[in-house]
């Protein structure tokens, strides 16, 4: 017999009416993603990974730990930040991260405003994309690419400053995966150099339903 | 009930066979199509703001199930190429007709690469037109034609074959 593709289509039908029946129930699957929500807000609250959609910008809480005597903090060094994405800044209440819908190919432009506590000096700052793993080591960024912006050059004072940045969303991205805005900062205390990251906002590839 | 618990039960509760289905032409086995299934939900639903609307469910779940085929497929594929001798078969011999007829389907498919296996059972099995698939799998229309092209070559030499075994 030829297979045409309207035999193909029978054949296929044919086999897919062969899987059986599902056996998850609804309240297993209710379960499982209130357990993975639960974990992406816990995430959050340390700096990982939670999404977001519509076009927003956060500042993050400043938990940290400035040191009144000098730039030689010795507990971890957090940072505050608002970002922006093609012009669109909105407050998130609570803790969950900014999340923009991307679309591949798309330029974005964005900008992060990045507040140091006071008496706190960075030794450097890195911006850029990643893609759910943001590890870090004392000469930068290990899992970051590409690093969109960066101060290395000289100390960075307490104070508000203003990062600008374009990206061009690849076009290789497949509807649904997600990428990250992170941020990852260096300083020197009396134990040597320590490190710190976090993701400052999700990029979310949008997929063809729209949603 | 939340919103989205109600949008999942729907789908759950209306469409999951279907999605099964679906998920079983994709990877071939009944065990890992249901994995499939309830993983995709399961992202689809687990973060907040990006829960899927009402009606706009089902395709979202369907593009996170393929995009997981096609991600665990290229995982697979390395381990598959370092230890072919310990893979079992994944279609047992059944002498039904409809039973062989449906292995003989399923081997024919397996021998499709991962974006081709989709490009097929979306364009013939799901009756996407192209222009759709090329937007769930992030390629170019000129790429998914050529996946349909090669794939239902393939397909139809090996189905003819069996056919005339």
């Amino acid at each position: 017999m030829t297979i045409d593709e309207q035999e193909l289509r029978r054949r296929l039908k044919m086999t897919a009416e062969q899987a059986s029946e599902p056996q998850f129930t609804i309240d297993d699957l209710i379960r499982r993603i209130r357990r993975r929500r639960a974990r992406a807000v816990t995430a959050a609250a340390g700096g990982a990974v939670v999404a977001a959609v519509a076009a927003v910008a956060v500042p993050l809480a400043l938990n940290g730990a400035s040191h009144p005597g000098g730039s030689h903090p010795e507990g971890p060094v957090e940072l505050s930040y608002a970002v922006t994405v093609n012009g669109h800044t909105q407050l998130i209440p609570g803790r969950t991260l900014p999340g923009y819908v991307i679309t591949p190919g798309e330029n974005l432009t964005m900008t992060v405003d990045v507040t140091i506590p006071p008496h706190i000096t960075l030794t450097g700052l890195w911006l850029g994309i990643t893609n759910g793993v943001l590890t870090s080591r004392p000469t930068g960024p290990a899992d970051m690419s590409p690093i969109l912006a960066a101060s290395t050059g000289t100390p960075l004072g307490p104070g508000r400053h203003r990062f600008g940045m374009h990206w061009v969303v690849p076009t290789a991205l497949s509807p649904g995966t997600d990428r990250q805005l992170s941020v990852e900062w260096a300083w020197s205390n009396q134990a040597g150099p320590a490190t710190a990251e976090r993701i400052v906002a999700e990029l979310a590839v949008q997929n063809p339903a729209g949603t | 009930m939340e919103s989205w618990t109600h949008t999942l039960a729907e789908l759950a509760r209306d469409r999951a066979a279907a999605m099964k289905r679906h998920a079983f032409l994709l990877c071939g086995d009944d065990s890992q199509a249901e994995d499939l299934v309830q993983e995709a939900l399961v992202r689809a639903f687990a973060r907040p703001l990006r829960a899927p609307r009402p009606g706009a469910a089902e395709a979202y779940v369907r593009v996170i199930m393929v995009n997981l085929f096609i991600d665990s497929a290229r995982r697979r594929s390395r381990w598959t190429r370092a230890a072919p001798l310990l893979r079992t078969p994944e279609v047992t011999a059944d002498p039904s007709d409809q039973v062989v007829a449906r292995d003989a389907m399923l081997t024919a498919l397996s021998g499709l690469s991962a974006r081709e296996r989709a490009c097929v059972v979306l364009r013939f099995y799901q009756d996407l037109p192209v222009a759709e698939i090329a937007a769930v799998l992030g390629v170019a229309e000129g790429t998914v034609k050529r996946y349909l092209s090669d794939g239902l070559a393939q397909v139809a030499a090996l189905l003819s074959a069996a056919d005339r075994s």
